[in-house]
């Protein structure tokens, strides 16, 4: 097995995990609510990242890799929004003003179909994009709105913990360590492909991207309730 | 640092991290109704039976009859405590009581004086300004905080909001910057049922309880609940609790 092959087969191995937990929400009846509607889209879209990370890595031809590079920095951007929204969901009412929030993908995701992306380029991990300078405003405001996240989160976990309640400080403990280990992966992936000379390097941490839905989905299914 | 002027309110004092500073001017401001009175009252009312500290209440609105009743509502025999020469009640307009209050050796001086007043509860500036309508009004309250500092008495100004729900301004002349004190009530909507709020907003050189406390007003007195754990949005009037939302998502 080459490490485009074990990169690969991670992709498709993480787009299963994220799809199977998402289908789980809705056969379990997970997505009444609004806030686990949000919560149910940004695992799908965190699926459909995978699953376009995976034909993207298997594909041959540059026109297809240049279009899913496109469509995978897209489906990204919109996962981040969708955990925002969920974590401002989980948190409190919405405001007005919480659209604002919408303003930099906005801006950003007319960024990815025009300059960011200038070419593909053949690597030892297959046909890789090659970004342009416009990529470290992309990479902010996508792990802005994460960090975000985040910190709505923990705000939640602040409340919970003086509520004594042991099973929901749980979940939501889950949920926020879940979020912070997804965006640290999520960084250590970019770097990967674009500083780290390791070929094995990426599939491992992408590999380690199925650990935090298999936590998530304890915080449903394991109830100590 | 000097010994705290406890309120002797249940729980109060802890929320203030032990009392009040000794001569200092606090404002406990909120919509009709919240306690603001009820504070002023209890704050003296306990003055005299824990602390042997005498009382001065003063008043623009309330006639003494109406003060009587309130403090009897919660549980204090005011008027045997003025005629015991313990609390004092002055009722006057705003003009009369600023001009004594701004005149050195006057009339209010000689009162606070000559009777060891310790505490005093002016009810309410917002009256004050209003009538008054000073000029400058930074200066204005500057000198009436003044007034009451001058004998190192510790006085308690009530004020009104102007909203039932949604008001944690301080607006008012300066009044948050030059008083030592803030203290906020509040109506809280909270499963259909209005409950009573109070949170510390200021409260200089001590380390205080910021947290958002219920409180009730009983028959015997105010009493200090637990803070709002697990709500978010207290101050605004509608808190949401958050407890809900997480127990909703996993449901």
């Amino acid at each position: 097995m080459t490490a485009l092959d074990f990169l690969v087969a991670s992709y498709a191995l993480t787009c299963s995990i994220y799809l199977v937990f998402f289908i789980l929400l809705v056969i379990r009846g997970l997505i009444r609510t609004i806030s686990q509607r949000a919560f149910a889209a940004w695992i799908l879209f965190l699926a459909l990242t995978s699953m376009t990370g995976t034909i993207w890595h298997a594909s041959s031809n540059p026109d297809t890799v240049f279009i899913l590079c496109r469509v995978d920095f897209t489906v990204l951007m919109i996962s981040a929004l969708m955990i925002l929204l969920f974590s401002i969901l989980f948190h409190r009412d919405t405001r007005g003003s919480d659209f604002l929030s919408l303003i930099p993908a906005i801006i950003v995701i007319p960024l990815i179909w025009t300059v960011m992306v200038s070419s593909v380029e053949q690597t030892n991990l297959g046909l890789n994009a090659v970004v342009t300078g416009w990529f470290v405003l992309y990479a902010l405001v996508h792990f802005g709105y994460y960090i975000a996240a985040s910190v709505q989160l923990a705000v939640v976990l602040q409340v919970v913990r003086k509520t004594r309640d042991p099973e929901a400080v749980r979940r939501v403990g889950i949920l926020l360590v879940s979020v912070i280990a997804l965006t640290v992966l999520g960084i250590l992936t970019t770097l990967s492909f674009t500083f780290f000379s390791v070929e094995w390097l990426p599939s491992v941490i992408n590999l380690c991207l199925c650990i935090p839905p298999f936590l998530m989905a304890s915080t449903f299914f394991l109830s100590r309730d | 640092m000097d010994k705290r002027v406890m309120t002797g309110i249940a729980g109060f004092d802890e929320m203030l991290g032990g009392g009040l500073n000794p001569g200092s001017v606090s404002v406990i401001k909120g919509a009709p109704g919240t306690g603001k009175t009820c504070f002023g009252i209890e704050f003296l009312a306990r003055g005299v039976e824990k602390f042997n500290e005498k009382g001065l209440y003063v008043t623009f609105e309330e006639f003494s009859e109406q003060i009587y009743r309130d403090a009897a509502s919660l549980g204090f025999g005011f008027q045997a405590l003025k005629d015991s020469g313990q609390i004092f009640l002055l009722f006057s307009s705003p003009e009369v009581f600023v001009n004594q209050l701004m005149a050195p050796g006057g009339e209010f001086d000689q009162l606070i004086l000559k009777n060891d007043i310790k505490r005093i509860v002016v009810d309410s500036i917002s009256i004050v300004l209003d009538v008054l309508k000073p000029a400058n009004g930074r200066d204005f309250v500057y000198s009436f905080v003044n007034g009451l500092r001058r004998h190192r008495t510790t006085s308690l100004l009530t004020k009104e909001d102007a909203s039932l729900f949604g008001d944690t301004t301080f607006r008012s002349e300066g009044l948050s910057f030059i008083s030592d004190t803030l203290v906020q009530l509040k109506y809280v909507e909270i499963a259909s049922t209005l409950e009573r709020a109070i949170v510390v907003i200021k409260h200089r050189a001590t380390k205080h309880d910021n947290r958002i406390h219920s409180f009730t007003i009983t028959d015997h007195g105010i009493i200090i609940g637990k803070p709002f754990a697990g709500k978010e949005g207290i101050l605004s009037g509608s808190p949401r609790d958050i407890m809900k939302r997480v127990e909703d998502f996993y449901k």
